[in-house]
């Protein structure tokens, strides 16, 4: 096999924050994730009072991300055991360490992510599942218009990371 | 003296002079000239050769219909070969070289080859280059063959900025119909982008007289404000180079020579294309010698950079948009003498440079041939959305016919002609109105190629296609225009039909004495002009294409030196320490055996599967029956296709009656929680199933050999590891300095193993602690490649190494599920077929070399002695440095029925006897692994 160490950047020479003009893509640490799947998720099953969508932001430090008609991901929402819930009919899964997430901000921040993602304003959507930069990533805004949080596989991180570096070094020099 | 600029006009900034070089020669132009109108001012003709017969060409267009001029451009150290140079903005120190000639454009030393163009029409390489190989001629005809060549250096910073973006209304073209339909849609409150691929709007506006009653400038720029004022976006600079589904619309925004363009995907709610219309050469004698022009791209060249094109002008137009062209001209001081190809055939003279024309024996003096054979509306975008096309035979042209889904052609681009109308057309589309298109005063003579006329008529400049090649595919049966495109390489390249299509289309139907539509067209494809690769890629290269997944404890890895290594998608070690490889692997592998080794295993999928119908649902996806499984328990299993290949291997672990985890392959967890969620929702009830990929949220520590429990014992952790409590195949769920942790007695290697799980951000300090008691008993760390030998020792499958694309689970020994389970699973039917139970399928084996032998090459064909039939071949092979011999795994016919076989080893012509033999070749009892 071809010793390969040269070629990838190692996790540790990555920042925790990177700021590119008005741009700022910094690593978050969030005190819980949660995956739970059941049939009644969205539908008040007690996850979380607000269940994020696209486009609409996400609000305060507890909410649930919409992924699918039978999935959210809870973030700093209640401990909850791993496993199945027989009472509460739901799977529970604690990703805390599975997730690396990342907040991009800035006025032009939608346009970062627009290098990765046919995404828009003008497409709403109940999934905050996005392939962004060809990585499977939960994308959402948080607290406002200019700011977007993504959560993406651990083994990833880097890698979108890396991209979004690229991206915002394009839309931080970009003239027009 | 023939081109020459002008005292005053055009958009170009006279105080702000520019140099270039042309084939070594120095030149001067204007900022806002492009290169080919810099050297049409410094009356440069000759500034290409033809592709087959290196004939001089001169430019024929002022825009994206020049097939010509064709450059290697050089600036700032920069160098890019197949520059247009019709359409590339002069810039101030250029050094500019015509491709396909040396030493120049005006000098080609293969200038000698057109005297052989009657040994080498269309297709003489096919008939000629035959005898004796084809291949003994392809190397040279390969050298000779493109234009361009591509430097050898890497530019860095050559990297093409990509976006995704969407809008109400697209329009494409900045000319009058295009800019009144912008703004139109945008002042109705629609999000419109406007593109223009020059560097501004305005299109043939520039050769009006006046545009609804006001100065033809004055009037772009008041709808231009007007547009901006209302909320529009311009991207000048910007082609449109193909649609594609969904209504997306690949454009390129260009930022000057040596930048890398800007790659837009742009998605429209509706799409106005007011692409305008070209000027169609005139297929006459000798019609391919420099000077002769477009007449439309002549008049653009007066406007645009104030550049006459020739002193004495021969006119040669059919058709009544010819007028306004001729106007322009001579307005600008040009002679121009009208030459109408109704009366008689035409023919030019001259060879480097256009010295006259005659017609019906009369030669006339001209330094300049300017032909109009129509205008064709350029439809390519229409066409690569859907769109179809119409015969008009009013305007001997293919308009838009039936629409495709949302867009709407207004102005030249749909055969609309007169400004007036297009005007109305591009205001009706900006409201989101249908565009009906009315009668016309445009009007035309139809000209055509005549075949067996006399004299050399080109109907392709680039790639020197004359009306002779055309007759002669015909001959040959080539009559499908898309059999002529190939034949004769026909409206190939940079050209894309726009100057040699109508002409090749309309002399196929001569020759066939069918109408044109009859004929019909080529396929039009993107990208409508040429686009370097790079802007399909981006920042999407190197380590952001297919970037590897990395393990929690990969800096530690790296602090350890580990040589990191891909494999199946990760990151991962695959030996430690500086020196020889293959000793320290082997030294490794020792260490494991005779000691302990620890290894990273976080990379295995850790699929979490719940709910009520778990278990069935993991019985019917797995070969092996899940249902007898307990808590606490694990089992070894194929999960297969439906054709019953075996798919990914993996353990199940079962947590409780409703919650297992699926622990399959490191490279498989992607696909495998495709194929789990893909039958959840396919034959059970996805409302009693879930499944989970926690693989990133948990890290595995792999610790075996003869000492892996005194190790995990060190550890300190709250579970009884004695052999006759912990059995193999079972798991147990504790903690560990206070967090989650399971262990789970497991062995990929045939030793005592236990794999120790943590969530990702304890595994730092798990592997720590189980390296320090690694080391206190001899131990260590181990790579991936030790972990190989010590797995194929046992002999112990790598699914995709040890298996391919045919091998079901009895073709590995498994045949005990088949036989006994009765519930369905996937792939089930599939093992009973006739193909499943043949008895010469390839059937995993171990092979035994003789005494003394080298280690077998892996993917060594297994033959008969003497024999040159594959039986098979070798999927592994090494030099165990735990027995002292090399085994190898393979994949043999019948290979279970063969055991003690004496059979050869064939690689790349030599042969090696060996005994073929069980796949098991360390502790086939299981002592160790049960110890």
């Amino acid at each position: 096999m071809r010793d390969d160490r040269n070629k990838w950047r190692a996790p540790s020479a990555f920042s925790n924050k990177v700021t590119v003009g008005a741009l700022t893509m910094a690593q978050q640490t969030l005190a819980r994730q949660t995956l739970v799947s059941g049939v009644r998720v969205h539908a008040g099953a007690g996850v979380a009072s607000q269940v994020v969508s696209w486009p609409d932001p996400a609000h305060g430090d507890s909410y649930a991300v919409g992924l699918r008609r039978d999935q959210v991901l809870m973030v700093n929402g209640l401990s909850l055991p791993d496993g199945w819930d027989a009472q509460a009919r739901q799977a529970v899964s604690d990703m805390t360490d599975g997730f690396v997430v990342y907040d991009l901000s800035g006025p032009r921040a939608l346009q970062v992510l627009q290098r990765g993602a046919d995404i828009t304003d003008g497409v709403p959507s109940a999934s905050a599942l996005r392939r962004l930069f060809g990585l499977d990533v939960v994308l959402y805004r948080i607290g406002g218009p200019d700011r977007f949080r993504m959560h993406v596989e651990r083994a990833r991180a880097q890698a979108l990371q890396e991209a979004l570096e690229s991206a915002m070094g394009f839309v931080g020099r970009k003239a027009d | 003296m023939t081109g020459r600029r002008l005292a005053s006009g055009g958009l170009i900034d006279r105080k702000a002079p520019l140099r270039l070089r042309f084939d070594g020669r120095p030149y001067g132009g204007f900022a806002g000239d492009t290169i080919a109108s810099a050297l049409l001012a410094n009356g440069v003709r000759i500034v290409g050769r033809s592709f087959k017969y290196h004939r001089p060409r001169g430019v024929w267009g002022a825009w994206v219909d020049d097939p010509n001029a064709m450059m290697t451009v050089r600036l700032n150290g920069r160098e890019m070969p197949n520059v247009p140079a019709a359409t590339t903005p002069l810039e101030d120190g250029m050094d500019v070289r015509a491709v396909n000639a040396w030493p120049s454009a005006k000098y080609d030393v293969k200038g000698g080859l057109d005297l052989f163009h009657r040994w080498l029409g269309a297709g003489f390489y096919y008939k000629t280059f035959i005898w004796p190989d084809w291949h003994l001629f392809e190397p040279a005809i390969r050298k000779m063959a493109g234009l361009g060549h591509v430097s050898d250096a890497v530019y860095d910073d050559y990297v093409s900025d990509q976006v995704n973006a969407a809008c109400d209304v697209l329009v494409i073209g900045g000319g009058p119909a295009g800019l009144i339909a912008a703004r139109t849609a945008a002042e109705r409150g629609e999000a419109v982008t406007l593109v223009d691929d020059h560097p501004d709007v305005g299109g043939s506006a520039l050769q009006e007289v006046a545009i609804a009653g006001a100065d033809p400038a004055k009037w772009v720029t008041a709808q231009k404000a007007a547009f901006v004022a209302a909320g529009g976006q311009v991207l000048v600079g910007t082609t449109a180079y193909g649609v594609y589904d969904h209504q997306l619309v690949g454009l390129i925004q260009q930022f000057g020579f040596g930048a890398a363009p800007r790659r837009w995907r742009m998605r429209a709610r509706r799409i106005v294309l007011a692409t305008g219309a070209l000027d169609r050469p005139v297929t006459c004698a000798n019609n391919d010698v420099p000077g002769v022009m477009s007449l439309q791209g002549a008049a653009d060249f007066v406007t645009r950079y104030g550049v006459l094109v020739g002193q004495r002008m021969a006119v040669v137009a059919n058709n009544a948009a010819a007028e306004r062209a001729v106007a322009v001209l001579d307005g600008a001081g040009g002679r121009i003498r009208r030459v109408d190809p109704a009366k008689g055939a035409v023919t030019v003279h001259g060879r480097r440079g256009v010295a006259g024309i005659s017609q019906k024996g009369t030669r006339r003096y001209a330094d300049t041939v300017l032909m109009s054979g129509g205008l064709t509306p350029l439809v390519h975008l229409w066409r690569h959305a859907g769109g179809k096309l119409d015969w008009c035979p009013d305007r001997q042209a293919y308009l838009p016919g039936k629409s495709p889904v949302d867009m709407v052609a207004v102005g030249a681009a749909n055969g609309t002609f007169d400004l007036e109308q297009a005007l109305e057309e591009g205001q009706t589309a900006g409201a989101g109105r249908s565009v009906t298109r009315g009668p016309t005063d445009y009007h035309l003579t139809p000209l055509w190629p005549k075949p067996g006329s006399a004299g050399r008529q080109w109907i392709d400049f680039q790639h020197d296609v004359t009306l002779k090649d055309v007759e002669m595919a015909a001959r040959e049966n080539y009559v499908s225009v898309e059999h002529l495109k190939r034949y004769t390489t026909l409206g190939m390249a940079a050209d894309q039909g726009k100057t040699a299509n109508m002409a090749g289309l309309a002399a196929m139907a001569s020759v066939q004495g069918v109408s044109i539509p009859e004929v019909g067209t080529t396929t039009f494809r993107p990208p409508f002009v040429p686009i370097p690769i790079e802007a399909f890629h981006g920042q999407h290269a190197k380590t952001q294409w297919a970037p590897v997944k990395r393990l929690p404890l990969e800096d530690l890895h790296r602090a350890a030196d580990a040589a990191l290594c891909e494999y199946g998608g990760w990151l991962r070690p695959g030996w430690y320490g500086q020196g020889d490889q293959t000793a320290l692997i082997a030294q490794e592998a020792v260490m494991a055996r005779t000691h302990v080794g620890v290894f990273d295993g976080s990379s295995l999928g850790k699929i979490a599967v719940m709910g009520p119908d778990a278990k069935a649902f993991l019985n019917f996806v797995y070969y092996n029956t899940i249902t007898t499984l307990k808590p606490g328990h694990l089992r070894y299993g194929f999960m297969l296709t439906e054709g019953g290949v075996v798919y990914d291997d993996g353990v199940v672990a079962c947590l409780s009656p409703e919650s297992y985890i699926v622990s399959c392959s490191s490279s498989h967890t992607d696909g495998v929680l495709r194929h789990l969620e893909a039958w959840r929702q396919d034959g059970n009830d996805p409302d009693r199933i879930f499944v989970h990929d926690t693989t990133q949220a948990w890290a595995t520590v792999t610790v075996t050999g003869p000492k892996a429990r005194e190790v995990v014992a060190a550890l300190g952790v709250a579970c009884d590891l004695d052999k006759a409590a912990f059995a193999h195949m079972t798991l147990r769920e504790t903690t560990w300095q206070g967090d989650a942790l399971r262990i789970a007695r497991v062995s990929f290697t045939g030793d005592v193993s236990f794999e120790i799980s943590v969530t990702a951000s304890k595994a730092a300090a798990l592997w720590e602690a189980v390296i320090a008691a690694a080391r206190d008993h001899g131990g260590g760390a181990i790579g991936l490649e030790a972990v190989s030998i010590l797995r194929a020792e046992k002999g112990y499958i790598m699914v995709g190494k040890d298996t391919d694309g045919e091998t079901m689970p009895h073709d590995l020994g498994f045949w005990a599920p088949r036989q006994k389970k009765t519930t369905a699973f996937v792939g089930d039917r599939s093992l009973r077929s006739e193909n499943a139970n043949r008895t010469s399928r390839k059937m995993l084996v171990g092979l035994r070399v003789q005494d003394g032998a080298a280690a077998l090459a892996t993917g060594a064909h297994v033959v008969l002695p003497g024999g040159e039939v594959s039986l098979g071949y070798v999927t592994f092979s090494y030099d165990s440095p735990t027995l002292g011999h090399p085994i190898a795994l393979a994949l043999v016919d019948n290979g279970a029925n063969r055991h003690g076989e004496g059979v050869e080893a064939w690689h790349m012509g030599s042969r090696q006897s060996v005994t073929i033999c069980a796949p098991c070749f360390y502790d086939a009892e299981g002592e160790k692994l049960h110890a």
